[in-house]
């Protein structure tokens, strides 16, 4: 790409930011005026992009990145992951392991469950992988309302470790009758050794069923009781307004300085917000520095061509599975520090819906970049919280009546109005905000 | 890697049967068959194809060539069969350890990385990268010199192939022609033993045909084992040294492009027999 492309896709970029920000601006002027109150709506909506919410979701857009945008894999388990480094890091600490102990538990967790998830999927290709990883992420859900969970997961394990084994295996011995034999044994053996561990109740931990970690029946240790000692926050509000002098500039503007001052954390959010964009930081440098090398030319190539890739001589089966034990890992800090904010968690937390938010973000910033996953994230809340302010604010004086949208339909609607932005996305811009259009026209070439 | 006695003088001394032994063959089949279904796509007894010199593989179509490229690159798996390279058996092994032990193939769809720049589908056959390991790819000072090492072969290669100038395009946007040349250049940045390359004059304007023909007898002067699958018989009788005739799966005849152009068998295939009895 030239440079004067280059210079041109900048300046097309910058006239993007400006029609959004010009568009909120109007949007603002028009419900001040019609009287609703804007600096709550626009400070909420700050909250929310730049505060947990966006931080958790753009370090989990950071691992799907590394699948969908540099390996072109479709995963659509990211949520499985999230769950994956949570429950680690939640039943390790719940039953008296030490913090750092369950947050390298949720690392390991993730890596393993990439790889039980990649071993026999990764042979699929785009949308079969899609399906697959979609149904995994829901199955896990599933197995985690069992309070008996971890012999649930021994008989998952052998399902799918089986699913595998025969996936690979069979191809390979000659002749059908042997092919048969083979089957037919390991789905004895399977049964069989299911129904001893379904008979014996192993509970190795114990997941709280629907109820979630940490137990509500008590004698749980809290799983966020570490983290938040090591709070260097002292406890309050924080906002742009208590910095001195500036703040107090910022804060005298009037209607402005209302969102200032409404744009705070209190310190237990402040502590979570400020590690989960320290490891955005650390996973967009780690995500950099590996596709600008070759190890990332190799996943590029996988992305536009597995075929060409092994001709050359690159097993393109361990990359696709080293990016999905790396972009999983990414995923399970993310879900672990949401764990941190919420200090509890449950099956509940961990539905597809959450892996459609991430990819609606994904989308939206852009994939194959390394800003995209964050910014989309940051503005993909913005606007969920912009939209769902807005329309509260016009249920509850009445301007909507109940018969069309009742206050607990708001939040539902959001996803409507989310919908039709992904759709218009997909038409007008489908390689979003930081994407190379080039690269998108190619696609489409 | 190069016998002492000249490969194209020892071929001379062959005779012209199918499943000859050669002097010196580099890639040995033995009896490799693949059937789909009823159908027996490829079905080969005995194949060697001798070092240093340009085969080509000819048949009707659906004879089953690039079958049994796919065969021998291990892109398919074969219904039975051995065959082996360097005296190495290749059974069993995945396409990227073919592909590593001296054996790479270019597709007859040409298989570019469209967003990728052509520097880049360069760089990326190279073996042995250190920066190719998740840790060291991480470590810059661990892969540098070796990427300028690649890098600078990258480029004498392009400048061969006549592609220096879309070093930083998309390979996207290449013209067809320009996409097998940069396939072919790409498979030799593996540095193999021996290429297979599937119609690389397909589609490709004649003007360019006469390059690439070029490069390929320069590629069998440095010492490298070609062969390809090709239906312009010109192109054929002008560049072989040897030509293996391969007709619903069974290789029918082989020998010189003169022999071949001779043999019944093979005028049968093309033809037909014309009788109306078969």
């Amino acid at each position: 790409m030239s440079m004067l492309q280059q210079a041109d896709e900048a300046s097309k970029v910058r006239l993007l930011g400006l029609y959004i920000t010009g568009g909120i601006v109007f949007v603002l002027i028009l419900l001040g005026i019609a009287g609703l109150d804007t600096a709550s709506i626009l400070s909420g909506s700050i909250r929310s992009g730049l505060g947990v919410q966006g931080a958790t979701f753009a370090l989990v857009a950071i691992g799907v990145n590394l699948n969908y945008g540099y390996t072109g894999l479709l995963n659509f388990g990211p949520v499985a992951f999230m769950a994956a480094g949570a429950y680690g890091m939640g039943i390790t600490v719940t039953n008296g392991g030490h913090f750092l102990l369950g947050i390298a538990v949720g690392i390991a967790a993730a890596a393993l469950l990439a790889l039980l998830l990649g071993l026999p999927t990764l042979r699929l290709r785009g949308d079969f992988l899609a399906i697959t990883t979609i149904a995994a992420g829901e199955v896990l859900r599933v197995a985690l309302r069992s309070d008996n969970f971890f012999s649930m997961a021994l008989i998952l394990l052998i399902i799918v470790g089986g699913a595998g084994f025969l996936t690979y295996a069979l191809p390979r011995l000659d002749g059908a009758p042997l092919q048969w034999a083979a089957g037919l044994g390991f789905g004895a053996i399977a049964l069989t050794l299911s129904s001893i561990i379904w008979d014996a109740e192993f509970w190795f931990g114990e997941t709280g069923g629907p109820f979630g970690v940490p137990r509500p029946t008590g004698g749980d240790k809290p799983i966020a009781e570490t983290f938040y000692n090591w709070n260097p926050y002292p406890g309050g509000d924080y906002s742009v307004a208590d910095i001195a002098v500036i703040g107090d500039i910022l804060g005298a503007i009037p209607w402005f300085g209302d969102v200032v001052k409404d744009t705070s954390f209190n310190d237990r959010q402040m502590w979570v917000i400020t590690v989960a964009w320290a490891l955005v930081a650390l996973s967009s440098f780690v995500v950099w520095k590996l596709v600008n090398s070759p190890w990332g030319r190799v996943m590029k190539a996988i992305r536009e061509d597995e075929d060409a890739a092994r001709a050359v001589g690159k097993n393109a089966f361990s990359y696709k599975l080293q990016s999905f034990i790396v972009g999983g890992i990414i995923a399970a800090l993310g879900g672990m520090t949401r764990a941190m904010d919420t200090a509890f968690f449950n099956p509940e937390s961990y539905k597809t819906q959450t892996t459609f938010f991430v990819w609606t973000a994904l989308i939206l910033g852009g994939a194959a970049t390394i800003r995209g996953p964050v910014a989309g994230a940051i503005v993909f809340w913005f606007f969920i919280l912009f939209i769902e302010g807005a329309l509260d604010q016009m249920v509850e004086r009445d301007w909507i009546p109940d018969s069309v949208l009742d206050p607990n339909q708001v939040s539902s609607v959001r996803f409507i109005v989310l919908g039709l932005t992904l759709a218009a996305l997909m038409i007008w811009r489908p390689h979003g905000m930081f994407g190379k259009k080039e690269e998108a026209l190619l696609d489409a070439a | 890697m190069r016998p002492d006695a000249d490969p194209l003088a020892s071929l001379a001394e062959v005779r012209a049967t199918p499943g000859v032994r050669k002097p010196d063959p580099i890639l040995i089949m033995d009896n490799m068959t693949r059937s789909f279904g009823g159908l027996l796509a490829v079905s080969i007894d005995h194949l060697e194809i001798q070092r240093g010199t340009i085969t080509a593989l000819i048949g009707p179509n659906g004879a089953g060539k690039t079958t049994l490229f796919n065969l021998v690159s291990a892109f398919d798996e074969p219904t039975s069969g051995s065959w082996s390279l360097n005296g190495k058996q290749l059974r069993g092994m995945q396409s990227y350890q073919i592909a590593r032990s001296g054996m790479v193939r270019t597709f007859q769809l040409t298989k570019s990385l469209a967003k990728m720049s052509c520097l880049e589908n360069m760089m990326l056959a190279a073996p042995a990268q250190t920066g190719e390991s998740f840790v060291s790819a991480l470590i810059p000072a661990r892969w540098r010199a070796q990427e300028r090492e690649v890098q600078a072969r990258a480029e004498d290669l392009l400048e061969r192939f006549n592609l220096v100038h879309m070093r930083d395009e998309y390979a996207a946007t290449l013209s067809g022609g320009q996409r097998k040349l940069l396939e072919m250049a790409r498979s030799l940045m593996t540095e193999p033993d021996i290429i297979l390359l599937d119609e690389p004059m397909a589609g490709v304007n004649p003007a360019l045909v006469q390059s690439l023909l070029a490069h390929i007898e320069a590629l069998r002067d440095d010492g490298m084992t070609v062969i390809f699958i090709e239906h312009d018989m010109d192109v054929i009788m002008g560049i072989s040294d040897w030509i293996a005739v391969l007709a619903e799966g069974v290789v029918i005849a082989e020998g010189t492009p003169e022999q071949v152009g001779q043999n019944p068998a093979v005028i049968d295939a093309y033809l037909g027999t014309g009788t109306g009895i078969d």
